[in-house]
């Protein structure tokens, strides 16, 4: 017998890898008859096999969580070496179709195992080409809360695109501009103007198909968005405006997807519309939920790890987490949507990982809500709570957060904070304020959708 | 006050029976045929009942320190079953009781940690007027140290009302917190809603209407939210609650009904947290119960922990539930009650911050796992029959239905297999496993001859392709 040692592996090959699933660093476990699991992370590749070394021979069970809350597991049984053999293996095939549900999706989970979500978005425009989905358009129902018009400023957003947007090129990342309604004092007259400033969208939006309860009469709205597109055509800017809003096609479209419907801009301004009260309350319109795609798997992965509770999964995909956390905060110009996801999953599991990083989003963008709630509650945890107000207020002012889960950490932090300082009448307000907006919001949806209690 | 158990105080110094003593006394001086003379001495028995209670609970309180500074960490249990209510307008219940008395039987006598016994039990316990009189098992009895005390085959536990559950909030706290490797378990079973978050209603609580205000309700996502900075690590709020909205309750002007039972503190994050609120109801889902037993959140919950949670690794002799395998069993449990009770049960579980996974207790006999089974593709689910053979049981399906099926078993060794009407176009099939908790995936391929030919047609076209 060989003095060298023995090694006992199994072969993992995944297959069947939906392409919303690819590139993804799955955490697995394989678990042994006795002892601690051994814990790696797979990047999902089609067809791809990966070795792990066990213990020693016997029987094991690979097991994953998918993000979208699906399971998956095998068995295997690795067998002990025979005469002069110092390596054997055992083969395990992990099968990603198993996840393919999509009858069923669980409104709590995330969407990766609907095959069909990812694919390419064909977006509903108001002219005559997508004629068929007028109908859609007729039943919009955008937020129209005065309440929330008056004192949280809804932003209208702008978006600024490189080229032509041709139909499939759409994409919603990006530099946006935010509208927001500002004030001046022109020679003793107050005057009224749309104040830009620039922000960032997750690229596609999407509202899962779910058994629709007629019955219920709760109609939650995803963020109302305003865009106006703009274009360079080679090398000259040629901005060309129109605006668009997000809606959920109500109930009898129960499979359509939360998309932006251009509207070209001939039409009157979005606010003359509210004011008009052009749009009417569906009553039956079952709760929303909105869901995006930013583009980035691995963030978004761990972030319906988050939104699922599987943080035993984010926390083994942390290091790979960090190590995209800081590619994406080099680049993060370009998108810092995804290094507000990868914030959102580091908050949960670590007090301190990265707080410079975090910090650099809530200073850097002034149009995302949700990195400067992130840094609040990275300064709460950090023991300085007097620091944290200042980027909760910033929050506030920069409007609604993107996701439903900075609406969560927003009002917890000042709900915080005013316990901690009663005195303040700024944080009593603002606290007040946050938990308005909560309440208003469906924190079911990982986009902030809101409720419209009232009708104009 | 309302500790009725700490470690290692037992025989006369049993808690359980100086805090009976002290109700039994107190109840005695509520007996409108008393003489003045007999009331007189039965309030003196009242005062020194109550400081007998309070001079042992002092004691305990005390030794309970000793051992946290000695390092020997231990588990804190706060115990609340509300099924009285003193505002009218909410209805009493009598499940919520029920789902409090076992999780008290549970930890008492059932609950295992090698590394982390128990250490303290505060309850607190508001009775329905139609709650059945409670009789502890007599394991419990010994326990509590009311064997041999004929005269106390039940508990009572303190009003739960706001303040007590404040107070007693506190004390547990203050209790848990002395080692940073305690665990905290808080248990609550009574009425509860959704206002953007869940609000839990003790026995003084009120709902805003057009007439009056919200009262006394607790904000138990802050309370659990304002304790990242204090210990212990281990953090475990288990809600038996229906989270229940109204277009009412969201008019309400009021953005904050409740109030947290822990205060803000600013202070740094402990650096080790792992803390959960494991709930048995969904957002604007209701949590089920029989009247006559506890809810089906709380039985799952205590199956889970003592039976079918464990998180697959066996450590020694006896398996590990963690907060991560319970909640995945938690999850089973659901969609196992909610097919079998064809009611809307749906649990769920807000993570708070978790650093690591911690164990929460063990058990000794794995006696349950739960199985999912499900075909791929899975629109043959409603058509095929789906069944499980366990220890040479066959269990069936009740229907067929489209979605997964979540079911038990008691053996591990398992085959799980479908079929379909003889005159069908499908064939069934089986597989055979070893069954792993907390839950075991078992997805059955189904063949058709219409799958079977459309493989061979692009397996052929591929030939011809290339």
């Amino acid at each position: 017998m060989s003095n060298k040692k023995k090694t006992y592996n199994i072969k993992i090959t995944t297959i069947h890898v939906p392409g919303s699933l690819l590139n993804i660093p799955l955490p697995i476990e394989i678990v042994g008859q006795e002892g601690e699991p051994i814990r790696a992370l797979i990047t999902l590749q089609d067809n791809y096999t990966q070795t792990e070394q066990v213990n020693g021979p016997g029987s094991y069970l690979v097991r994953t969580e998918l993000p979208s809350g699906q399971r998956i597991a095998k068995s295997t049984i690795v067998p002990d070496v025979i005469d002069q053999q110092i390596e054997v293996s055992s083969t395990v095939k992990l099968d990603f179709s198993a996840g393919d549900f999509s009858h069923v999706i669980d409104l709590g989970g995330a969407f990766y195992d609907d095959s069909d979500i990812k694919q390419p978005f064909s977006y509903e425009q108001i002219d005559n080409k997508f004629l068929p989905n007028r109908s859609n358009i007729e039943n919009l129902s955008p937020i129209r809360d005065f309440y929330i018009w008056r004192y949280y400023r809804p932003t209208f957003i702008y978006g600024i695109f490189g080229g032509w947007l041709s139909e499939p090129e759409l994409r919603r990342s990006g530099i946006w501009l935010r509208e927001s309604p500002s004030k001046i004092l022109d020679g003793g007259v107050k005057r009224q103007w749309w104040e830009q400033t620039p922000m960032s969208l997750p690229h596609e939006f999407i509202l899962p198909t779910y058994q629709v309860d007629l019955e219920d009469s709760k109609q939650w709205r995803p963020l109302l968005m305003q865009v106006t597109l703009q274009s360079i055509v080679d090398i000259e800017y040629l901005p060309t405006y129109f605006f668009a809003i997000i809606v959920c096609p109500p109930s009898p479209f129960p499979s359509s997807k939360v998309t932006i419907l251009p509207t070209l801009g001939h039409l009157p301004h979005l606010a003359e519309l509210l004011s008009l009260g052009a749009f009417i309350q569906d009553k039956v319109a079952p709760p929303l939920m909105a869901f995006s795609q930013s583009g980035n798997p691995i963030t978004e992965t761990l972030f319906s790890y988050v939104r699922s509770g599987a943080l035993d999964a984010v926390r083994q995909a942390k290091p790979t987490l960090i190590n995209w956390m800081q590619d994406i905060l080099r680049n993060k110009i370009e998108n810092p949507v995804h290094a507000i996801l990868a914030a959102y999953a580091l908050l949960r599991v670590d007090n301190h990982e990265r707080r410079d990083w975090v910090a650099n989003l809530a200073n850097l963008f002034d149009y995302l809500p949700d990195g400067a709630i992130i840094y609040g509650w990275y300064l709460i945890k950090a023991g300085k709570a007097e620091q944290a107000y200042q980027y909760f207020s910033k929050a506030l002012s920069r409007g609604l957060p993107m996701y439903s889960e900075g609406v969560r950490l927003l009002r917890d932090g000042l709900t915080f904070l005013r316990e901690l300082y009663p005195e303040n009448p700024k944080i009593e307000n603002d606290a007040w304020r946050a938990s308005y907006i909560a309440n208003m919001t469906n924190l079911d949806s990982e986009l902030t959708c809101v409720n419209l209690p009232f009708v104009i | 006050m309302a500790l009725i158990w700490a470690d290692g105080f037992t025989g006369d110094k049993a808690l359980a029976l100086l805090w009976q003593r002290y109700q039994s006394a107190l109840a005695h001086t509520k007996d409108k045929s008393l003489s003045s003379q007999e009331r007189g001495q039965a309030l003196e028995e009242v005062e020194d009942a109550k400081a007998s209670y309070d001079k042992t609970v002092a004691e305990a309180e005390m030794a309970l320190k000793h051992a946290a500074i000695d390092g020997q960490p231990q588990t804190h249990a706060l115990i609340i079953g509300v099924g009285y209510y003193s505002y009218n307008r909410i209805k009493a219940l009598t499940t919520s009781v029920y789902g409090a008395q076992k999780f008290l039987e549970w930890i008492l006598t059932r609950f295992l940690h090698p590394d982390r016994p128990l250490g303290s039990v505060e309850l607190l316990l508001s009775n329905s007027n139609e709650q059945e009189n409670w009789h502890l098992p007599s394991i419990a009895l010994e326990k509590l140290g009311l064997d041999g005390h004929p005269e106390y085959t039940t508990l009572s536990g303190e009003a739960a009302t706001f303040a007590n559950i404040k107070d007693a909030f506190e004390r547990w706290l203050k209790r848990a917190c002395a080692n940073m490797k305690n665990a905290a378990f808080f248990y609550f079973s009574g009425h509860g809603l959704w206002k953007s978050k869940p609000f839990l209603l003790p026995e003084d609580a009120n709902i805003a209407d057009s007439y009056s205000a919200f009262e006394n309700l607790i904000d138990i996502e802050q309370t659990q939210r304002n304790m990242f900075n204090t210990p212990p690590s281990i953090q475990c709020f288990f809600i038996d609650a229906c989270q229940d909205f109204s277009s009412q309750l969201l008019e309400n002007l009021d953005p904050s009904p409740g109030r947290p039972l822990r205060g803000a503190v600013n202070a740094p994050a402990i650096p080790d947290r792992d803390a959960w609120l494991y709930l048995g109801s969904y957002i604007d889902g209701k949590a089920y119960g029989p009247a006559s037993n506890a809810p089906f959140f709380t039985q799952e919950l205590l199956d889970c922990l003592e039976k079918s949670g464990a998180d697959g690794v066996k450590i020694g002799k006896t398996w590990r539930v963690t907060t991560s395998s319970l909640r995945t069993a938690l999850e089973a449990a659901s969609s196992w009650r909610k097919e079998k009770e064809a009611k809307d049960i749906r649990f769920s579980v807000q993570p708070g911050q978790s650093t690591f996974t911690a164990d929460l207790c063990h058990i000794q006999n794995l006696s349950e796992v739960f199985v999912k089974v499900w075909c791929r593709p899975p629109r043959f689910m409603s058509q095929g029959e789906l069944y499980i053979e366990s220890g040479g049981v066959k269990s069936l399906r009740a229907l067929p239905r489209p979605d997964e099926w979540y079911t038990k078993v008691t053996q591990t060794d398992c085959l799980a297999g479908v079929e379909f009407h003889k005159d069908s176009y499908l064939t069934g099939t089986t597989e055979n496993f070893e069954a792993r908790p907390p839950l075991h995936p078992v997805q059955l391929e189904v063949e058709s001859p219409v799958i079977k030919a459309t493989e061979i047609l692009s397996e052929r076209e591929r030939g011809n392709n290339s």
